[in-house]
């Protein structure tokens, strides 16, 4: 039997129901035993997959790949860089690192031949160089590499020499990696080193986020209840909720909250909401002498709600 | 109180609107764009990839090229179609290079391979019959009826992600099927039926 000899789409719309039933019972009456096999394998499949789960992402993963994410494409969250990422470089600035390296590369082998044929010394080609390892130096610095100083060792000889060459080769090599922006190399690096790092670039280390057990939920909730007038507001501390690397992880719209906290800031309070069946965030932040409430639609990390709390003494 | 208006119909602004913001420097419009396709993609990779860490790893790289290239998307086809096949795409990589990584040999496309040979499936996570029939399948194979059955994606739609006709769609979400009904059949311990291949 071949699938030639089958007709697919036939046994495929039978088995999806894609038909009207009675002609899906004369259709599949006419079938041949081998039709008959592959549409019972088709639907046994189709049943199959249809009681399949639908994965989704964890919290903490969630975090954590947006998170990556932000820290691949090089996303300040205070600056709007992102135009600049997306635009790709020049074709050449591709080359530039590399023709530093093979310019690096040249200037050491001249600086050793002039050395072997002057015979006269060292010093006398070193010095010659001198002016051409300071103009590689301005190549690389005007690529863009990390600064790496290529300035003449003060006291120099052969092993020096030698040494200089490998270091300044790696150096190079360092040098023609592309720029993080315009890389189109798979990031691998690991999603929780990524947030940690994110976290830290995003929240002032000085940020103080405890202690959550000083929040009164039931007095929150009762506030933030009368002010939305909603009965239908659900207000419940969130027990998976976790600090990591100084910010909050585990929480969607945790990265939306702790943008523009002063230090000294305590999130006094990270929840779970929902209000109309829709399921939102709440965070409940002491920032000198005013409380303030936010809510937070979970689906796309909307700022709904702002409310300023009167928590009492 | 500060009340801020929701967006009207939840997610009423189009994905070609979010990506023209994000290009204009509209971070914003990036944690939409995320929030609104990051399950999606999530799923799709971990059905194809076949275990977490690794589809976490083919979902932020999805992610990433989708950003970097933003402003080559033009708005021909459906967003998430582009999304669907950047997403295909990284996870195909990632395959590869895993079986790179790998001396054991492919399965073979015409009999249902024995899941236990399979590397992916040594994973430590639990996992269901239906996931591991999937796993088993051939990597063509797999992309296809998960598009169709599992997204339920039009035929037409899974073609362009693909970027295969449509009849070569057909053919390998109808293999896909069947092949995974085997495999179930076989881990279930049972081989009610054994069908040549074609």
């Amino acid at each position: 039997m071949t699938d030639r000899s089958l007709d697919l789409e036939l046994i495929m719309a039978i088995a999806k129901g894609a038909i009207p039933p009675e002609e899906a019972a004369a259709a599949e009456r006419a079938l041949d035993e081998a039709g008959r096999v592959e549409l019972d394998l088709q639907r046994k499949a189709i049943k199959a997959l249809a009681a399949a789960s639908t994965p989704s992402l964890t919290n903490a993963e969630r975090m954590a790949m947006r998170a990556s994410v932000r820290t691949a494409l090089n996303m300040d969250p205070g600056s709007a860089e992102t135009k600049a990422l997306t635009q790709p470089s020049p074709w050449y600035f591709r080359f530039l690192p590399i023709a530093a390296g093979l310019a690096i590369v040249l200037v050491v082998v001249a600086v050793g031949i002039t050395s072997i044929i002057g015979g006269t010394g060292f010093v006398t080609g070193a010095a010659d160089g001198d002016e051409s390892f300071e103009e590689a130096g301005s190549q690389l610095a005007e690529n863009g590499s990390e600064g790496e100083s290529l300035s003449r060792p003060a006291a120099i000889d052969d092993t020096a020499l030698a040494d200089s060459i490998e270091s300044e080769a790696g150096g190079a090599d360092a040098a023609a990696e592309p720029p993080a922006a315009g890389a189109e190399e798979t990031f691998a690096a690991t999603t929780e080193a990524a947030a940690q790092d994110q976290a830290a670039a995003r929240v002032s280390p000085d940020l103080d986020l405890g202690p959550v057990d000083s929040a009164d939920v039931e007095q929150i909730r009762a506030i933030v209840e009368d002010a939305l007038r909603d009965p239908d507001f659900i207000l419940k501390r969130d027990a998976e909720f976790e600090f990591y690397a100084a910010t909050l992880v585990g929480r969607i719209c945790s990265l939306e909250i702790s943008d523009g906290l002063d230090p000294g800031a305590e999130v006094l309070l990270a929840a779970s909401a929902t209000i109309d069946g829709q399921e939102g965030e709440v965070y409940v932040v002491k920032q000198g002498s005013t409380t303030t409430a936010y809510l937070y639609w979970l689906e796309d990390c909307t700022l709904v709600v702002e409310l300023e709390l009167d928590l009492g003494p | 109180m500060v009340l801020y208006p929701r967006l009207e119909g939840g997610t009423s602004i189009s994905d070609q609107t979010l990506i023209e913001r994000y290009l204009a420097g509209d971070v914003d419009a990036f944690d939409q764009l995320m929030a609104a396709h990051e399950n999606r993609v999530f799923s799709v990779c971990l059905r194809i990839m076949g275990n977490r860490d690794a589809a976490l790893d083919a979902s932020q790289e999805t992610f990433i090229t989708l950003f970097r290239k933003a402003g080559q998307f033009k708005g021909d086809s459906a967003f998430s179609t582009w999304l669907y096949r950047v997403a295909v795409n990284t996870c195909y990589d990632q395959l590869r290079k895993q079986k790179r990584r790998q001396t054991d040999p492919l399965p073979d496309d015409r009999d249902p391979p024995d899941p236990k040979s399979d590397d992916r499936l040594t994973s430590v996570e639990v996992r269901s019959e239906i996931e591991e029939a999937l796993a088993a399948l051939p990597d063509e194979f797999r992309a296809a009826v998960i598009l169709s059955d599992l997204e339920a994606l039009p035929l037409a739609t899974v073609a362009e992600a693909l970027e295969i006709p449509v009849g070569t769609v057909k053919s390998r979400v109808f293999r896909g099927r069947r092949l995974l009904a085997e495999t179930l059949g076989n881990l279930r311990g049972t081989s009610e039926h054994q069908t040549e291949e074609p």
